[in-house]
């Protein structure tokens, strides 16, 4: 579904984020990426997403290559995308149904009805519907989360990305946003997460990919990862942190 | 007559300074400078010589340029003048009001497929004005008072009228107290017209 192939970034400070990354992901497929900070996974999912042009390399959608100079025609096509944020990234102007209802009503040209019973339909999967009417700053870190989660599904998209979703919440509030990105799994939903809640990332991916200094240097099961690896920086980091 | 003044030119400041925001937040880097220019010039010169100016000496170069002798009205010239100098501050405001909203509202427009202009008129502008707006209508009483300037070009506006008033019946204290007393309780009205609004707008806070 989506083939990422030597992708390279430099940022104008020199640093090399991502190096000659290549990854493939098919129809149903979820993709952890994991590794130390700095290791350049958000820079490599937002590249995918088109927050950050690529110096060189390609992704392709469905086997169509992605022109990052054409800036409308990469936005269409990355429609089929749907993107949660660390820090959630509710308008803050919106209450939680215009959050939800303004990309399907202005970009997919939904009536507004349409728009807001698609909207009450994934607030009730978030477990939020009674939130309908409030706005963000109302709202708690975990559920904010859980509004933006919304928010991307009622695009509808093909494949979610997700930067770090958790790592801007309390502990007590994690739980509540993992169990709605298990819901997803569960559906079929096809992902590619960055993450640091190891545990999460070993139960629910089906391929692990570790990353370091902007390459991608182990992949394969959350098994063979967890537990069959030889590589040492593999080692040494699910030591530190699980 | 002051009010009017004031709520045109503001008005007209108002689109200028959109556009002129536009312009400084461009990628075009002839824009960029055009927009500064504009800033530059306006902010750097005294209101009071861009009226004189705008009467006094642009009617000279558009009668060498039609080659037939012109002359600009008073009002209209004025409120020119102020709205394209407000439109220079204003063009600053919101700017900045618009660098002051999150990266991330930006992003999340932008992930969601939002175009450029639903961008800025569904998720930033509104955010940007809510922060600009006291600046916004410190702007508008300075405009006020301002509009006072064009007494200078015979416009008939309080100042004015209290000055004409004085020199008719050769006391200038009464009219004068009277004008200030104007002038005040238009700013002052004004004032708490804004902070109702802010309120309003904080619901989203």
């Amino acid at each position: 579904m989506i083939d990422i192939v030597n992708l390279n970034k430099t940022f104008s400070n020199k640093v090399e984020a991502v190096k000659d990354f290549s990854l493939s992901v098919e129809k149903g497929e979820v993709i952890s990426l994991i590794g130390p900070s700095g290791s350049g996974k958000s820079t490599v999912l937002r590249c995918i997403a088109g927050l950050e042009t690529p110096d060189s390399g390609e992704i392709l959608i469905n086997g169509k290559t992605i022109d990052f100079a054409n800036e409308k025609e990469a936005q269409k096509q990355r429609i089929i995308m749907g993107f949660v944020f660390q820090h959630f990234n509710l308008f803050a102007n919106m209450t939680v149904m215009q959050n939800l209802t303004v990309a399907p009503v202005n970009v997919q040209g939904k009536s507004e009805e349409e728009a807001r019973r698609l909207a009450m339909k994934y607030l009730k999967r978030v477990g939020l519907e009674d939130k309908a009417d409030e706005f963000p700053s109302k709202l708690s870190g975990g559920q904010q989360q859980r509004v933006a989660i919304a928010r991307a599904l009622c695009m509808n998209p093909e494949i979610m990305l997700f930067d770090e979703p958790t790592s801007a919440l309390d502990p007590e509030m994690i739980k509540e946003v993992l169990n709605v990105i298990r819901g997803l799994v569960d559906d079929g939903m096809t992902m590619i997460i960055v993450s640091h809640e190891m545990n999460f990332a070993r139960e629910i991916s089906d391929r692990i990919a570790f990353l370091e200094n902007g390459r991608i240097i182990e992949t394969g099961t959350p098994d063979y990862i967890f537990n069959s690896t030889e590589n040492r920086r593999v080692k040494a980091f699910l030591d530190k942190v699980l | 007559m002051s009010l009017l003044i004031a709520a045109i030119a503001t008005a007209m400041g108002l689109i200028l300074g959109t556009l002129g925001a536009a312009a400084k937040l461009s990628r075009s880097k002839f824009l960029n400078a055009l927009a500064s220019v504009y800033v530059e010039v306006f902010r750097g010169t005294p209101m009071i010589m861009q009226i004189t100016f705008a009467f006094l000496a642009l009617p000279a170069l558009v009668t060498l340029i039609l080659g037939r002798p012109i002359r600009f009205n008073p009002l209209i010239t004025g409120i020119a003048a102020i709205s394209i100098n407000s439109g220079a501050y204003t063009t600053e405001l919101i700017r900045s009001g618009i660098n002051g909203v999150d990266k991330g509202q930006f992003e999340a427009a932008d992930t969601l497929g939002l175009t450029y202009r639903q961008k800025m008129r569904l998720v930033i502008l509104p955010q940007a004005f809510k922060q600009i707006l006291p600046p916004l209508v410190s702007e508008f009483i300075t405009l006020i008072k301002d509009s006072s300037l064009l007494s200078t070009i015979g416009v008939v506006e309080l100042m004015k009228s209290a000055t004409t008033v004085g020199a008719n019946y050769y006391a200038y204290l009464p009219p004068l107290t009277v004008a200030s007393g104007i002038y005040l309780v238009m700013t002052l009205v004004i004032s708490a017209i804004s902070k109702m609004i802010e309120r309003r707008l904080a619901v989203s806070d």
